[in-house]
C-alpha cells in the first residue's frame, strides 16, 4: 500500500478554486491532454502529501484511470492507493476500472493494474483479485507473472482461508520450476514468507528443485540472490556429497561485493556444513568462510563491524579451530569504538593459545594504558583470563599483571585483585608472591568488587597473610556499612579465618555471626549466618568440611552457549539474532525457531561440554537499544564461594528447622563437594 | 528473511515527507511513535540508534542530509542488508534527483514514490540497480527531454527483458571510454620506532564505463597480481576467474562501480613511504618526527594527537597547527592537528616539538586516591596519520590490458590510475 503523505482532515484549507480548476483539467475529454493532466495529477498527489483534502477529486480520477496513457495511470493508481485508506467505500468505484486494466493486452499496465488491486487493504479489492491473480500466474510476460506471485502474498497476508481455500498455494509451488530466474525467486520469497507465519504449510525442497534455484543465482540481481541463499535451508540433504557439493555451486558468491549475498552464502555454507561427512572437505569449507568475514570486517562503518563481530564469535563457539591465522584483524585500531573494541577483546582472548599469546599479550597491554576506564579495565581482566586459559604461559600473564599493579593507577589496581582471585583459585600455591603485591597496594581497594575479591583472599590464605587478622578485623569493624554482597564475603571470610586459625579469629567470628542474626534484616544475610553459627556450634567438624572447601575450578572460556542456542544462532547467522546472541522469538513476534531437519547425513555435534555453572549466563531479557555488549566474563566469577550455595536453601524465618532435615541437606552436600576436601592439620581441630 | 514492513522518508522536524507500505501491516500510528522516539532522543542530547524498539516491531533508521528514512520490520532481520538497502535507496535518489535534501523529495513525491515501489516489492528489495531502474523510470530530466520531442506525449516505459540485471539497455555513445582507477588504503599500527605493529593493504579496483550496448570486457592482469580475500561486482564471472586468476570477464554496468576489492600484505620490500618517528620525553615534552622516504611527494598530510591534558608549548619546522581543546565532559578530548600540504622526497626531517601541561588539576577521584602525586606524568599514546601518495603502487597488482570481447575494433581502454592513500595509520609513541 502506497500513501503520499499525512492523510489529514485539514479541508477547511483546501483552496476551492484550485480544486476545481484541476478537476476541470482531469474532466477535459481529448487525447492530447494528457500531458497537463499528469501536472495535475501531480499537483493533486503533491497536495494531499501536504495534507489538503483532494477526495472531491476522486470521480474525476476514475474517469481519468481509463486512459491510455502508461504515466497518468500510474499516477492515478497512486493516487487511489492511498485515497482508499482514507475513503474505502468510495474507492471501491475504481474495481470496474482496474479490473480492465488488468485484461489489457500491454504487459506493463497488466503488471500495474494486477500490483495496484492486490496492493488495496479492502475487501472488495482482494475478493476482485483473487481470479486475476491466478490467471496471471500463467501470463507469458515474466515480470506480469512475478507480480502475480506478489499478489498471492498480499493475498494471504489479508485473509489466509481464501488463499488456502483456493489451491493458490500448490501455484506458487509449480512457479518455482518457472523459467524466469526472476518469477523463481519471487515464488520462493512468497513461499518463505508464507511458511515462517504458518504452522500449517512446511516447505520441504528436493534436491532437484535446489539445484534448478542454486542455478538461478547466476542471472539475477544480487538482492534476489539473498532470497535464494536464505531459502537453501529449506532443503536437508539426505545423500552423503550432496551438501559437499552445493556448498561447493554456491562457494564462488563468498567473494560477492554485496554484504548481504557474502553473509548469506556464509550462513548457508555452515549450514551445509552440518549435513557433510567428509572432515577433510569440512576444513575446507570452514576456511573458505573465513575470507569473506576478515574483508567485511576491514569495512567501515563501525556498524558493520560489530555485526561482523558477534557473528564471529558465534562461529568461533561453534569451530574454534578457525579464524587462528587470522589474528590481526581482531587487533584493535585507535578509533574503533569501545563496543567494536569490547568484542574484539573478547575474540581475542577465546582465540589466544599457547603459540599466539607472544602476540596477544603485548597488544592487552596496550590496550590496557587505554584512556578509556572501562577498555582499560576489561584488558586487565582478559590478561588474568589468559593466565587461568592457559596454564603453560601463566607465567608470564602473571608477570604483566605485576606490572600492571605497579603504575599504581586506582582502577587498574583494583581490576588486578580481581582477576587474582581466579588465578589463585586455579592456581592455589603457584602464585602466592601476588598476595604481598597485592597487599601493599590494598588502599585502592575501595570498589565492592575489589574490595570483595580482597577479602575472599583473606579468608582463604588466611594462615599465609601475616596480618589477616587484623586486616579482616578492619573489615568486620565496617560490616554494618558495607553493601549486602560485600557482607556475605565478609561473613564467610571471617568464618573460614576462624576456621583455619581459631585463636585469632573466635572474636571476630562472633561478633560478625552476632550482628548477622541480630542487626541484619536481610534474609539470605542472616540465614547464612544463622547457618554457619549452627554448623559451627553442633558440628565444627563439619562445618570445616563444608565452608574451607575448594570451589569448583574456575573456567573462564566455558562455551557461551547450549548446543541447542548455538545451533539456532549459526542458522541465522547475520541476523539481529544473531547480534543479540538472542534466539529470534525473543525480540520479535510471529517467529517460529528453526532447527536442523534430521537426516541420514546430519553430523553429530562434537561433544561440546556445557557447564552447568553457564546457564546462568542465559538470560533472556531484552537488550536495553544503545548499549548491546554484554559482559560475558565478568558473570563467572559470581559463584565463587560454595558457601554461596547456602543462600538458596530455604530456611525457615521462624522456628528452627527440622534438625535431621538440616542434617541430611549438610550431608548431602558435603558429599557433592567432597572431592576437594582440603588437608586440616591437627592442632586446628581442638578449639 | 529480511522484508521491509514499511518505509518513511521524515524530514528534520518530524513530519512525514512519504511512506510507503509495503505489506500494510503497520499500524498509522507509526510515524508518530518514530517521531516521539527520536524527539525524546533529542532531549537527552543524542543521535537516536540505528534501531529503534517498539512493542510489535523493530524500526531501523538513519539520518541522511536532512531526511531521516526509516524501516520499520517485523520479523528478525540481516541488519546489514536493511543497511545497504537504505544506502542504495539514498543513492538512487540522487542519482535521479541530485540530492537528498527534503525540499528535492517533497517537489518530487510522485515519482520516488514510484520508484520505491518498483525497488521494493512485498517488503522485499527487487531491482536496486540504477541501471535497470532507468529503463523502467526515466529520470526526470529525461523525462522532460522526452515530452519536449514528442510533444508533452510520454514515452512508454518498457518493461525491462533484459538478460543482464545490472546493464541498461540504452547505453549509447558516440565516444567508448572506459577507466580504471586502482586506489590502495593503508590501515596499520606502527610502533613508535617505524617498526610495523600490524596493518592490511585494501585494494579497490574502481571502474568507469562509458560503452554502447553489451560489451564485454577481458581485464588483464600482469602475473604476480595476487587477489587476497576478494570480492567482486556481482558482474565478474568468478567461476571463470577461479580457474585464471589473472583474468577478469565481465559485462560492466554504466557508470562509476566498485569491480573488485582485495587485500594484500604490507610487505617489508615496499615500506610506506613516510617514516614517522614519535617519542615522549621527560617532563611531558614531546618530539614527532617526519620523513619522506619515498620517491615522490606525499601530499595533504594531517597529523591528529589525541591529548591527554592541555599543552603548555608547541612548534614547528614546517605547516600548520592547530590545538583544539576538549569542549565538554562527554567530548573526545583535547586533539592537536598538524596539517602539510605536500612533503617532497627530498626534503629533509618535519618536526614537531611540544611540551604537555604537567601540572594536574585537583580532581576528585585523585583526592581520594590520596593526592595526585600517584599519577604517572601525562603521556601521549598514539597519533594517526591521513596522507595521499599518488601515482604510486604498494600491492602487487597491475593492470596489463583490456579487450573487448564482442567488439575487438573498438580502443576503449583509457588505462590505469595508481594511488595510495594512508586511510587509517596509526603510530604509538615510544
Amino acid at each position: 500500500m502506497v500513501s503520499v503523505g499525512l492523510p489529514s482532515g485539514n479541508s477547511s484549507h483546501s483552496e476551492s478554486s484550485e480544486v476545481s480548476e484541476l478537476e476541470a483539467i482531469l474532466r477535459v475529454d481529448s487525447k492530447d491532454k494528457s500531458g497537463k493532466k499528469i501536472n495535475a495529477m501531480k499537483k493533486i498527489i503533491a497536495n494531499m502529501s501536504m495534507g489538503y483534502n483532494m477526495i472531491s477529486l476522486f470521480p474525476a480520477i476514475i474517469n481519468c484511470m481509463e486512459t491510455s496513457n502508461v504515466d497518468l495511470k500510474k499516477l492515478c493508481y497512486l493516487f487511489l492507493k492511498s485515497f482508499a485508506s482514507i475513503n474505502p467505500s468510495e474507492a471501491t468505484k475504481a474495481i470496474p476500472v482496474v479490473l480492465k486494466g488488468v485484461h489489457s493486452s500491454n504487459p506493463v499496465l497488466r503488471d500495474f493494474s494486477l500490483k495496484t488491486l492486490t496492493s488495496v487493504h479492502i475487501k472488495n479489492f482482494w475478493v476482485a483479485s483473487l481470479d486475476p491473480v491466478i490467471r496471471l500466474l500463467d501470463d507469458i510476460d515474466p515480470y506480469v507473472r512475478k507480480t502475480a506471485v506478489m499478489g498471492v502474498a498480499r493475498l494471504y497476508s489479508y485473509d489466509r482461508k481464501i488463499v488456502e481455500s483456493s489451491g493458490l498455494i500448490k501455484n506458487l509451488r509449480e512457479m518455482l520450476n518457472d523459467e524466469s530466474s526472476l518469477v523463481v525467486t519471487n515464488a520462493l520469497a512468497v513461499l518463505i514468507s508464507i511458511v515462517q507465519s504458518s504452522d500449517v504449510f512446511k516447505l520441504t525442497l528436493t534436491k532437484e528443485v535446489t539445484s534448478k534455484i542454486v542455478d538461478c543465482l547466476n542471472d539475477c540481481t544480487e538482492w534476489l540472490q539473498t532470497i535464494i541463499f536464505d531459502s537453501l535451508i529449506y532443503y536437508v540433504p539426505q545423500q552423503p556429497g550432496e551438501a559437499e557439493s552445493f556448498a561447493e555451486r554456491i562457494s564462488p558468491w563468498l567473494q560477492h561485493g554485496n554484504t548481504a549475498v557474502c553473509m548469506g552464502t556464509i550462513k548457508a555454507t555452515l549450514y551445509y556444513i552440518n549435513y557433510m561427512t567428509d572432515e577433510v572437505l569440512i576444513k575446507d569449507h570452514l576456511r573458505k568462510v573465513v575470507p569473506p568475514l576478515v574483508t567485511l570486517l576491514a569495512r567501515k562503518p563501525s556498524a558493520t563491524q560489530y555485526v561482523l563481530l558477534r557473528n564471529v564469535e558465534i562461529i568461533l563457539d561453534a569451530y574454534p579451530e578457525i579464524f587462528q591465522s587470522d589474528l590481526h584483524f581482531f587487533f584493535c585500531h585507535f578509533d574503533d569504538p569501545a563496543n567494536v573494541k569490547l568484542e574484539k577483546f573478547s575474540i581475542l582472548s577465546k582465540l589466544a593459545n599457547e603459540e599466539n599469546l607472544d602476540h596477544i599479550l603485548p597488544e592487552f597491554m596496550e590496550y590496557a594504558s587505554e584512556v578509556d576506564i572501562e577498555l582499560s579495565r576489561k584488558s586487565v581482566r582478559y590478561i588474568g583470563h589468559l593466565a587461568v586459559k592457559i596454564e603453560s604461559r601463566a607465567d608470564d600473564c602473571v608477570d604483566c599483571l605485576v606490572k600492571l599493579i605497579d603504575t599504581k593507577i586506582s582502577y587498574v589496581v583494583q581490576e588486578a585483585v580481581i582477576v587474582s582471585r581466579d588465578i589463585l583459585r586455579k592456581y592455589p600455591s603457584r602464585y602466592k608472591h601476588l598476595l604481598s603485591i597485592l597487599l601493599k597496594n590494598m588502599e585502592f581497594f575501595d570498589e565492592a568488587e575489589a574490595k570483595s575479591a580482597f577479602i575472599w583472599l583473606l579468608g582463604h590464605y588466611a594462615e599465609s597473610i601475616e596480618d589477616s587478622r587484623m586486616l579482616m578485623g578492619e573489615y568486620v569493624e565496617g560490616f554494618l556499612y558495607e553493601p549486602l554482597e560485600l557482607q556475605l564475603t565478609i561473613l564467610t571470610a571471617a568464618t573460614k579465618l576462624f576456621l583455619k586459625m581459631p585463636a585469632a579469629g573466635l572474636e571476630m567470628v562472633t561478633k560478625v555471626l552476632q550482628l548477622c542474626t541480630e542487626e541484619i534484616q536481610d534474609p539470605d544475610l542472616r540465614d547464612r549466618g544463622i547457618i554457619y553459627s549452627r554448623m559451627l556450634s553442633t558440628n565444627p567438624d563439619f562445618a570445616r568440611k563444608v565452608i574451607l572447601t575448594n570451589a569448583p575450578p574456575v573456567d573462564v572460556e566455558a562455551n557461551a552457549y547450549d548446543p541447542e542456542m548455538s545451533e539456532q544462532l549459526l542458522l541465522n547467522v547475520g541476523t539481529l539474532a544473531s547480534v543479540y546472541h538472542k534466539p529470534p522469538n525473543r525480540f520479535a513476534r510471529g517467529y517460529f525457531p528453526q532447527y536442523l531437519e534430521p537426516s541420514p547425513v546430519l553430523r553429530e555435534k562434537a561433544n561440546s561440554a556445557v557447564n552447568s555453572a553457564d546457564d546462568l549466563q542465559l538470560d533472556y531479557d531484552l537488550p536495553s537499544s544503545g548499549n548491546m555488549t554484554e559482559d560475558y566474563a565478568s558473570k563467572s566469577e559470581s559463584n565463587v564461594d560454595s558457601g554461596e550455595l547456602w543462600s538458596q536453601t530455604p530456611v525457615s524465618e521462624h522456628g528452627p528447622t527440622p534438625q535431621t532435615e538440616y542434617v541430611s541437606n549438610i550431608q548431602f552436600l558435603a558429599e557433592m563437594e567432597n572431592q576437594d576436601v582440603p588437608m586440616i592439620s591437627k592442632d586446628l581441630m581442638n578449639y | 528473511m529480511s522484508t521491509l514492513e514499511a518505509i518513511y522518508l521524515i524530514d528534520i522536524y518530524g513530519s512525514v515527507l512519504l511512506q510507503i507500505e509495503s505489506r500494510g501491516r503497520i499500524s498509522p500510528v507509526t510515524s508518530e511513535f518514530i517521531k516521539s522516539e527520536i524527539s525524546k532522543c533529542k532531549l537527552r542530547n543524542e543521535e537516536p540508534p540505528f534501531i529503534i524498539y517498539h512493542m510489535n516491531y523493530l524500526i531501523f533508521q538513519q539520518l541522511q542530509d536532512d531526511v531521516r528514512i526509516c524501516i520499520p520490520v517485523t520479523c528478525d532481520t540481516e541488519p546489514l542488508y536493511i543497511h545497504d538497502v537504505m544506502k542504495l535507496i539514498i543513492e538512487i535518489i540522487k542519482t535521479y534527483f541530485g540530492s537528498f535534501q527534503s525540499s528535492v523529495i517533497e517537489k518530487n513525491t510522485s515519482l520516488i514514490a514510484q520508484l520505491l515501489t518498483e525497488m521494493i516489492d512485498y517488503g522485499y528489495a527487487i531491482n536496486m540497480e540504477p541501471n535497470t531502474l532507468q529503463d523502467i523510470i526515466p529520470t526526470p530530466s529525461l523525462m522532460k527531454k522526452f515530452m519536449e520531442v514528442t510533444g508533452l506525449q510520454s514515452n512508454t516505459p518498457s518493461i525491462h527483458k533484459n538478460t543482464v540485471p545490472w546493464r541498461t539497455s540504452k547505453a549509447n555513445y558516440t565516444n567508448n571510454e572506459f577507466f580504471v582507477r586502482i586506489i590502495e588504503r593503508v590501515f596499520a599500527v606502527y610502533e613508535g620506532n617505524n617498526q610495523l605493529a600490524f596493518g592490511t593493504l585494501k585494494v579497490d579496483v574502481e571502474c568507469k564505463s562509458q560503452m554502447s550496448g553489451i560489451p564485454e570486457l577481458l581485464l588483464y592482469l600482469t602475473p604476480g597480481s595476487i587477489m587476497e580475500n576478494a570480492k567482486f561486482h556481482n558482474c565478474i564471472d568468478v567461476k571463470r576467474w577461479k580457474d585464471r586468476p589473472l583474468q577478469l570477464q565481465f559485462i560492466p554496468p554504466e557508470g562509476k562501480f566498485i569491480l573488485a576489492s582485495f587485500q594484500a600484505n604490507l610487505s617489508k620490500q615496499k615500506p610506506l613511504p613516510l617514516n614517522v618517528e614519535a617519542k615522549n620525553m621527560t617532563d611531558g615534552n614531546f618530539e614527532i618526527r617526519i620523513r619522506n622516504t619515498g620517491k615522490k611527494p606525499i601530499e595533504n598530510l594531517e597529523v591528529r594527537v589525541p591529548l591527554p591534558g592541555s599543552l603548555s608549548s608547541v612548534s614547528t619546522t614546517h605547516g600548520d597547527y592547530i590545538y583544539r581543546p576538549s569542549k565538554s565532559v562527554n567530548d573526545e578530548g583535547a586533539v592537536l592537528e598538524w596539517t602539510i600540504k605536500k612533503i617532497e622526497w627530498t626534503s629533509p626531517a618535519y618536526v614537531l616539538k611540544g611540551t604537555l601541561n604537567t601540572k594536574q588539576e585537583l580532581s576528585i577521584s585523585d583526592m581520594s586516591d590520596g593526592g595526585f602525586e600517584k599519577k604517572a606524568h601525562p603521556k601521549l599514546e598514539h597519533l594517526t596519520l591521513h596522507y595521499k601518495y599518488p601515482l604510486t603502487i604498494l600491492s602487487h597488482f597491475k593492470v596489463d590490458s583490456l579487450k573487448i570481447v564482442n567488439r575487438p575494433d573498438m580502443k576503449s581502454f583509457k588505462g590505469v590510475k595508481h594511488s595510495v592513500i594512508a586511510q587509517d595509520v596509526s603510530v604509538r609513541f615510544k
